[in-house]
């Protein structure tokens, strides 16, 4: 037993000896740790701003009415979602790694600092959680139990929290060490054991971090930025491959309205005040004033694609049903079930003369996995709350 | 020792500012967590939390060793100079990998809906890696060309 006890005060020595060791080392000193951290730090900003954005979209407040306009920045933010998430990941495994050695130092005594050092838990679990999920969905793979939306988005609040506090615990020390002289290296000692093998340095670790995430964000940028479409490697989505040149979320066959969808008896129905005021077949649809506008179709995902479409203002049909003053439009698909069987279009969306009810993509009647008969195509809006198949609108 | 003693400016870490953001970040965490468990039904808390757990010990516990291993032995095994041009190309490599190995996995990829995962990620990943490895065969003869330079300048003889 107390062999055993003294191997293991042995083992605690080493790895306090090699820690110490590394912990003198310029790639793994505070200053490194202070500049990936503020890498790391913005593009977590804004990753979660932008996912926020997103959210809220899905799951309007009362108080909250996103406008229409401008058109693409809802394709903006969620691009901006996606890129600064990947190129986070080079960034958060080298902060990762040049922080290390501090996983072994002991669990300090003043409060403060046990506070600061708990808080790490969520700041590291959370990180990792976040881009591991985020890059798992955007690759459509699930291997988890929870529905990923909502897991993300509460992880996305205990990761930026403890982020807050981790910023309030370092924002002096990292201070003082990016001010400090750059002439003044800490001088790298005993490093013997480990022969005279060259280390990682500073530089070298942050150019590879700063480097990685540029080329991860060259290869998959292009599934919404069009001059880099061609240098797509490991995008999920090329906004050029798809029925009719655009990428499909969810196809009719996956949604299960392919033969009603295709229904000659198909009609779109207009309700208000509970009852329905009229009924249109697609002839009569099509026979309405046509209103042609090119819109992006944006995915939360982080691709989009803009394509022209034609088809008949939301504004102008309720004219046609004689139906001007409204305030809100809920917009019903086919689908049996699904979350996204309906959405909302709040005053500026459904005032918005190009928010339309679809019937042509880029000249060409609607493909079946983009919403035909019918699909509602707005400006400034999540791709998923574009309703496909519609059959009803519900005036409010 | 406490934590600090790598960190000079440790008495000046926790002033007011910590204290504000540990009230205000705390905050964003409990939010978090309270929005988590009430929202269960979507979360699946304890799935949640065996992910979330998971994912660090897997850094903590098996990655981050892993790449310090692997480091190392490469520091014991091959010539100084191919040291630091193998191990960031390995490091590259190996996130790439990672990165890309759900969509070469195809675990995503449904047969009715082909413009979803539309690209031969396994071709691209296998392209990469040998994009990779020569940039650190050129990195590495750059160096050799180098010191030979320098040797040849310093007047010193060629190695037999």
């Amino acid at each position: 037993m107390s062999n055993l006890h003294a191997t293991a005060k042995t083992l605690q020595q080493e790895v306090a000896t090699r820690r110490d060791l590394l912990l003198t080392e310029p790639a793994h000193d505070v200053r490194t740790a202070a500049i990936l951290g503020i890498a790391l730090g913005i593009s977590f900003t804004l990753c979660f701003l932008t996912g926020l954005v997103s959210h809220t979209l899905q799951y309007p407040p009362g108080w909250f009415a996103w406008r229409s306009r401008p058109a693409g920045l809802y394709r903006v933010t969620q691009g901006l979602h996606v890129i600064s998430g990947t190129a986070a990941i080079p960034l958060l495994l080298a902060k990762l790694w040049s922080v290390y050695p501090r996983l072994f130092l002991p669990m300090p005594r003043r409060v403060a600092a046990t506070i600061e050092r708990v808080s790490l838990v969520p700041l590291v679990a959370g990180s990792l959680f976040m881009l591991f999920t985020g890059t798992a969905n955007i690759a459509r793979w699930y291997p988890w139990p929870f529905y990923f939306p909502r897991g993300h988005y509460w992880g996305a609040w205990i990761t930026i929290g403890a982020l807050v506090i981790h910023v309030g615990a370092r924002a002096s020390s990292a201070r003082i060490a990016l001010s400090s002289d750059r002439s003044v290296v800490t001088p790298v000692i005993g490093v013997a054991n480990d022969h005279d093998a060259p280390r990682i340095g500073r530089r070298t670790l942050i150019g590879w971090a700063g480097g990685a995430s540029l080329a991860l964000t060259a290869v998959t940028a292009g599934q919404t930025v069009p001059f880099l479409r061609r240098f797509v490697l490991f995008a999920p989505r090329r906004p050029d491959i798809g029925p009719q040149a655009i990428p499909v979320n969810r196809t009719a066959g996956e949604a299960g309205v392919s033969e009603r969808a295709q229904d000659p008896n198909w009609r779109l129905v207009i309700e208000s005040g509970g009852s329905d005021l009229m009924s249109l077949d697609l002839a009569a649809v099509s026979a309405l004033p046509q209103r042609t506008a090119t819109l992006p179709i944006a995915c939360v995902e982080g691709w989009s694609a803009s394509a022209r479409w034609s088809g008949v203002s939301v504004t102008d049909i309720l004219q046609h049903a004689s139906i001007t003053d409204f305030e809100s439009v809920e917009v019903v698909s086919i689908e049996d079930g699904g979350r996204y069987r309906r959405s909302m279009l709040n005053s500026f969306q459904a005032h918005d003369r190009d928010t339309m009810l679809a019937t042509t993509l880029n000249g060409e009647p609607l493909d079946l996995d983009h919403g035909f008969p019918i699909r509602l195509i707005s400006p400034n809006r999540p791709g998923v709350l574009q309703t496909k198949w519609v059959s009803r609108l519900i005036v409010r | 020792m406490t934590d600090d003693h790598t960190d000079s400016t440790a008495p000046q870490r926790h002033g007011a500012l910590f204290w504000t953001a540990v009230a205000l970040g705390w905050g964003m965490v409990l939010f978090g967590i309270v929005g988590l468990l009430k929202d269960s039904d979507a979360t699946v808390p304890a799935g949640f939390g065996a992910w979330f757990i998971g994912l660090a010990i897997a850094h903590d516990a098996f990655l981050a060793p892993l790449v310090f291993i692997v480091a190392w032995a490469v520091g014991r095994v091959l010539p100084p100079m191919t040291v630091v041009p193998v191990r960031l190309g390995l490091a590259t490599s190996a996130l790439l990998t990672l990165y890309a190995w759900p969509l070469a996995g195809g675990y995503g990829k449904a047969a009715s809906n082909p413009s979803a995962l539309p690209l031969d990620y396994s071709r691209n990943l296998v392209v990469s890696l040998v994009v990779i490895w020569t940039g650190v065969v050129a990195w590495i003869a750059t160096i050799a060309v180098r010191a030979r330079q320098q040797r040849i300048d310093d007047g010193g003889q060629l190695p037999k």
